[in-house]
This record gives C-alpha cells, sequence and structure tokens, in this order.
C-alpha cells in the first residue's frame, strides 16, 4: 500500500514476545491511520474499565499516511493509551522526527502491552527489535537519557522517545519526550513508567512510498512557498499568541481569577524572541520551522534555555501562576521537560495551590515551608522538582493532578480546580471563546485545546460573535471535532491549518490523502470517515462508564459562575441555559442521544459500527 | 480633534518603523479614514496586508483591535473612534 509502511510492530513487555503483523487495507480504508486506527486497535483489545497502570493497559505510538514522505506539516506522531488523569482514552501529538523513523524502520504503529519486570527500553534498527535493559538509565533525565541510548546503540541517527523522573514515579501528568519536543498531555509518560519502560529508540532507512512523485513535489512547493511568509510561526513560533490574547483578554491569570495579565510584555515571544532566541528547530520536513530556543542572558537565570517555551507553557508556567520573570518562567519550563512533566498540568496544578495557600486552604506546613504565592518564580521551579520526585506533602498532592489534589484538600477548592473531565485546562478560554465551553465539555480528553480547536476561527471574531453568540457554536464545533479527527489520523500538524483548512474536513484533506496513499475518498466520505472516528471514541467513552453527566458536569464550576471580571472580554461566560443548549444541539449534529449522550443505534449503523453495543 | 493610539506588532512593526504612535485624526473619523491615513503615511504594504483574496479571517490574518475589540472587515470600516481609544495591529493567532 501507497503512504503506509505496511506493519504493525507488538511488544509484550510481560513475556518478552516480539512480533510484527501486516496492516490491513480495510482498516486503514475505514479509519485512515493514527488515531483512527489507534481507537479501533483499542476498541478491539482493550477490555473496558481497565486500570491505565495495570500491564493490561495498551499503549500505542501511532503514524499516520503523511509521516515519512513530503507532505508539509507531517513531523508528527501520536502516543494513544489508556490516561491516568482521566481514566479515558487518550492521544498525546509529538512533534520531532521519530515518527517518520518509524515508518523508515518499517513500521506504522508499536503496540506496547505489559509490564516488564525490571527497567528496560526497546531498541527498533529495522527488522531487529531487541528489548534492552535499562536500570542504569532509571533515574536519569530526558535529556540524559536520549544521549545515553544514542552512546551504548553507537548511532546518533537512532530517535529516542523517553520517559524521566516524573514518568518513573508516577506522576499522573507526566510527559514522554522525544528531542526537544513533548507528549505531554494526559500522563502516558506514567503508564510507561508503570510498564518500567523506560524508553525506545528508533532507526531504519526504508522508503515510504507514494503514488505520484512528482505530484507530491508539486504540493509541496506551493505549500513551501506560502507557509515560509506566515506572519507569525517562522520567525517567532506560537511565543507572540500571548500578546494577542492577552490583548482581548481571554488570557488564564492568577488561576483564571481574571484573564488580563499585566506582566504579559515581558513574557511575549514579541518581547523575548528579538532577545533570547539562540537558534530555530523544525520537526521532519517541516519548512516553517516554528520551534524556537531561547536562553536567558543575564539575571539569577542567566544559562538558563528551553524550547519555545510554547504559547501554552507561557500560559501555564507564566500568566496562571503570575509569573512575569521570563528567566524563571524558561527555568521551569526546562526542569519540566528534563524531568518528563506536562507544563500546562504542572502549571494548572501550581496554581491551584497557589490560591489554595492564598485562601489560606494550604498553610506554610503544608507547602513544606514553600511560601507559594502568585508570582513567586523561585517557588514555582522548587515545586517542580518536588512533583517530579514526590517529595514532601506538597509533591505528592500535587502530582496527582489538580481534580484529585483539590478532592484531598476539599474546603470548596474543587470550585477553583482548573480542569474539564480531569485534565487540566489548556491556555484558551472557556469564556471568552464560548465555543470552548462546548469543545472542552464534550471532548474526549477534556481539557485539551485540540479537541473542540475551534479557537483558530474564533479568536478573530469580534467580542459578541466570539464570546456572546452561542446558537451557531455547537455546528462550529461539530465541524472542528471532525477537523481534527482527520488532522490525527492522516496526522497533520494543526499550525498548517491555515492552508489545510481551520474549520472542517475539506479538499485539501482530501488531496493530502490521495497525494500519501492513492485513496480516491468523495468530500462524503471523508466525512463519513471522521464521523466515524469521533463516534467509535466516544463509544470507548461510553464502555468506560462516561457519558451525558460527565459532559454536563465538565466545566470547572469558577467557569459557569463567574464571568470574565475585567478587560476587554469583561462579563463573558457560558450560562446555564446556553450550554445546555449547545450540549443539546451537539449531540443531535453528532447523532447521540440527548438524554445519555450515547450513539444512537442508526448513527453506528450508518457508519459501519453497528457491530457495537454499548 | 480625535487623539488615538497606535500599536504596531510583528509585520506592521517592520512597515511603520515603530511599537507605538499617537495620531489626531478629525471628529467622528472612522476606522476606514483612520486606514487611509496609515496607507498614506506608510504606503502600500500597509494596505496589502488586509487583502485577503478568500475574505476569510484565518489563523495569521490580520487584525484589527479596538481597545481589544477584534474589528471585522469590512463590515466595522464606518465604525467610529473616540479619544484616547488604542488601536492595535496585530495578526490573529497561530498555534498554541
Amino acid at each position: 500500500m501507497y503512504g503506509y509502511a505496511g506493519s504493525i510492530l507488538k511488544v509484550n513487555l510481560g513475556t518478552g514476545k516480539i512480533s510484527k503483523e501486516p496492516l490491513k487495507e480495510d482498516l486503514v480504508k475505514g479509519f485512515i491511520g493514527g488515531f483512527g486506527v489507534s481507537a479501533k486497535i483499542l476498541y478491539d483489545n482493550l477490555a473496558p474499565m481497565t486500570n491505565p497502570y495495570s500491564p493490561e493497559n495498551i499503549v500505542i505510538f501511532s503514524t499516520g499516511p503523511a509521516q515519512g514522505t513530503l507532505i508539509p506539516g507531517s513531523g508528527r506522531g501520536l502516543f494513544v493509551s489508556k490516561s491516568p488523569l482521566t481514566n479515558r482514552v487518550f492521544n498525546s501529538n509529538v512533534g520531532g522526527y521519530i515518527a517518520a523513523e518509524l515508518k523508515y524502520a518499517g513500521y506504522d504503529f508499536l503496540i506496547i502491552t505489559g509490564k516488564a519486570s525490571s527497567p528496560v527500553y526497546i531498541a527498533i534498527d529495522g527488522d531487529n527489535v531487541e528489548i534492552k535493559d535499562a536500570s542504569k538509565l532509571w533515574g536519569r533525565t530526558t535529556y540524559e537519557t536520549q544521549t545515553l541510548i544514542k552512546e551504548e546503540l553507537g548511532d546518533k541517527r537512532f530517535q529516542v522517545a523517553c520517559i524521566g523522573p516524573g514518568g518513573e514515579n508516577l506522576v499522573k501528568y507526566s510527559a514522554i519526550i522525544h528531542n526537544f519536543h513533548a507528549a505531554g498531555r494526559g500522563g502516558i509518560a506514567s503508564v510507561l513508567g508503570s510498564k518500567n519502560l523506560k524508553a525506545f529508540a528508533v532507526r531504519g532507512d526504508k522508503s515510504v512510498e507514494v503514488p505520484d512523485m512528482e505530484a507530491m513535489l508539486t504540493f509541496y512547493k506551493e505549500i513551501t512557498e506560502k507557509c515560509t511568509k506566515h506572519p507569525t510561526l517562522p520567525g517567532y513560533g506560537t511565543t507572540v499568541a500571548l500578546g494577542t490574547i492577552n490583548k482581548i483578554g481571554c488570557l488564564g491569570t492568577r488561576n483564571w481569577q481574571t484573564e488580563v495579565f499585566e506582566g504579559a510584555a515581558n513574557i511575549d515571544g514579541y518581547t523575548t524572541i528579538p532577545k533570547y532566541r539562540i537558534r530555530d528547530i523544525a520537526c521532519t520536513g517541516c519548512p516553517m520551522g516554528c520551534g524556537k530556543i531561547q536562553e536567558i542572558s543575564e539575571g539569577r537565570y542567566a544559562g538558563a534555555s528551553a524550547k519555545g517555551p510554547e504559547y501554552e507553557t507561557l500560559y501555564s508556567l507564566g500568566s496562571l501562576v503570575g509569573v512575569d520573570d521570563f528567566g524563571a518562567l524558561v527555568s521551569a519550563a526546562r526542569l519540566c521537560d528534563e524531568y518528563g512533566l506536562d507544563t500546562i498540568s504542572t502549571g494548572v496544578s501550581i496554581a491551584w495551590a497557589m490560591e489554595c495557600y492564598e485562601k489560606g486552604l494550604l498553610t506554610k506546613e503544608e507547602t513544606d515551608g514553600i511560601d507559594l504565592k502568585f508570582g513567586n518564580g523561585d517557588a514555582l521551579n522548587e515545586v517542580i522538582k518536588r512533583i517530579a520526585y514526590k517529595n514532601g506533602y506538597l509533591g505528592n498532592l500535587l502530582a496527582r493532578g489538580v481534580k484529585e489534589a483539590s478532592e484531598t484538600v476539599g474546603c470548596g477548592s474543587q470550585y477553583f480546580a482548573m480542569h474539564f473531565k480531569g485534565l487540566e485546562l489548556a491556555g484558551h478560554s472557556p469564556r471568552g471563546v464560548k465555543a470552548w465551553t462546548l469543545g472542552y465539555s464534550v471532548g474526549w480528553r477534556g481539557g485539551s485545546h485540540h479537541d473542540g480547536r475551534a479557537h483558530d476561527i474564533e479568536y478573530p471574531k469580534p467580542f459578541e460573535e466570539r464570546a456572546l453568540k452561542f446558537e451557531d457554536k455547537p455546528e462550529i464545533v461539530y465541524k472542528t471535532v471532525h477537523r481534527v479527527m482527520i488532522e490525527e489520523s492522516l496526522i497533520t500538524c494543526r499550525f498548517f491549518g491555515g492552508y489545510y483548512g481551520s474549520l472542517e474536513p475539506n479538499e485539501n484533506h482530501l488531496k493530502i490523502l490521495s497525494l500519501t496513499t492513492g485513496f480516491n475518498m468523495t468530500l462524503e466520505e471523508l466525512w463519513k470517515t471522521a464521523r466515524r472516528i469521533r463516534t467509535l471514541i466516544r463509544c470507548l467513552e461510553v464502555r468506560d462508564g462516561f457519558s451525558r453527566k460527565e459532559d454536563v458536569n465538565a466545566p470547572p464550576p469558577r467557569m459557569l459562575n463567574e464571568p470574565i471580571p475585567e478587560g476587554p472580554s469583561k462579563g463573558a461566560y457560558a450560562k446555564p441555559s446556553e450550554f445546555k443548549f449547545m450540549i443539546n444541539k451537539l449531540y443531535d449534529l453528532m447523532g447521540w442521544e440527548r438524554e445519555t449522550g450515547k450513539p444512537k443505534k442508526e448513527t453506528l449503523k450508518e457508519l459501519g459500527l453497528s457491530d457495537i453495543t454499548i | 480633534m480625535t487623539a488615538v493610539t497606535l500599536e504596531y506588532t510583528l509585520k506592521f512593526r517592520n512597515i511603520t518603523g515603530k511599537d507605538s504612535e499617537k495620531i489626531a485624526l478629525g471628529d467622528n473619523a472612522t476606522i476606514k479614514q483612520l486606514l487611509e491615513h496609515l496607507k498614506r503615511n506608510y504606503g502600500d504594504d500597509f494596505e496589502k496586508e488586509f487583502t485577503n483574496p478568500s475574505g476569510d479571517q484565518i489563523a495569521g490574518t490580520p487584525l484589527i483591535l479596538l481597545n481589544g475589540q477584534a474589528l471585522k472587515l469590512p463590515e466595522n470600516l464606518n465604525t467610529h473612534v473616540e479619544d484616547g481609544d488604542i488601536i492595535t495591529f496585530t495578526y490573529a493567532i497561530a498555534g498554541g
């Protein structure tokens, strides 16, 4: 088959069995690749209600037809598993080079099951696959680990994805790190930690065949011509989003007590990139190169450097914790990368603890002596270390994620625990961007900014349309969520939405599918495929005990009770009646029952999923 | 007269050569008149940033914020600016 390596690699860490299976054509024709195929694999092989930390949980590293080809924005791969934070099926996307390398090694999917009796890593050198001892790597940071594995294997061309102390210590929001990139969300790193798997390394020298290389080259040149002229991404990455989002009054600040940050200019890329950028990095074959490495050149944090920090990290380790000391922020971001922690969940958890501390719900004794006030950059750095190693009361508390931490502390702190469905809230306002109240709530992950993904088209709209109008949001989210299904299954970078489409599945996605696989789907068939994938994921949610109740109860109470208190988006929030209208309408569009949130039987039948019983 | 502050980011900073400036417009001036003023001062490059053949506002497209409120073009071209207003020329966010 064009566009695919044609093989699935399975590694059972419990038995040590390594096996290979052909990738079946009917599977990719029905689910494309990436998240679509992974969801089908999980539906067929993962028992309902499986404990994420049990050996039976499955971790899939998946690619789609775009990986390893010249499609711009194809330098992404996808980890799929059941998340310990949400107890739901979860996909976590990572940039870099490892997804293409897996295809070059001859595999579309790596499926990991079981639990090793001692720390190991998997070495994949084309057809040769070995499970190797990792006892000397256990305890090492992610950057050390990558270097040491390349040295041990004697070839720097190996691409390595690994966990750090965070994943080893089962921090529920630990991140898998590859190169400078993170599969951050959902704590899949801790699932690897529970399996005693420190890393996997991949190298290959095969090719990915496409049906018409000339047509592929023409497409590559056409998109490259456009995307290298993008006004922000090649020069600044995502770092300048912070200033714009703050300008419109939608920037989560001090645990979302407000959405205007007075220190934004100090951490916005518009200020920092000209001063601190030392080099750019790009994922496989990307002509845009949005990754920026910044290094602090003065002050107490001189020498601290990190990739980005990307917008989400500027929010979570900056405005959300009230820190406008860019040096402290860069240092904190680097610690998260080295320890293998998700910067979003880390920042949201610490911001919640800061609000608890300032309100007297956490004492200085409970913070282990740390003066945990908003704006304290030194405290931010210190708490990150304690989380990674679960040191002391505070480290242990916050390592469980903000949902569980707030349930432990109680005293009303759940009101300002900023998560949807257990996943800490990303940096896009559910109050200021009304489509997000719906997108997060009906998302399969919860607080991920990629589930509903409406902000690409909603941010440029006037306040009234973006933050007050609600009647049109279900249709917008219906379209964007299905676009995400296609993007996560072809696996293309979200930052190419300006060229491939920011709203719904469209002719550009069909073209990418055709250029890579030679499949000639109609737009109607593409839409149906997107709906099939989302509905299958919904079935996985339902099978694990989640449906309407969890959607309706998803928003943090602050978001449904407190309008934005100041700034250009003052007064915005989703009223309960609006929220209910949006959920019902979205269910109708999805073909799900209003009463239960389950897919209707006729929907399953229409999408070719009638063998599913839920 | 209407005194307003103009803020320029990214490419707009390159075109104008400044981060911000204060200017005076006539009474009841509109966004359209402001854009004409800027075209006179900074040439076609400024206007070209707002030319989008598809008419869509997508990630990475130019954005005018009036006191933090995004303006929809061309519908809001006749919006009046008032004394003390801050008008920001930037781009819709991409990524994140």
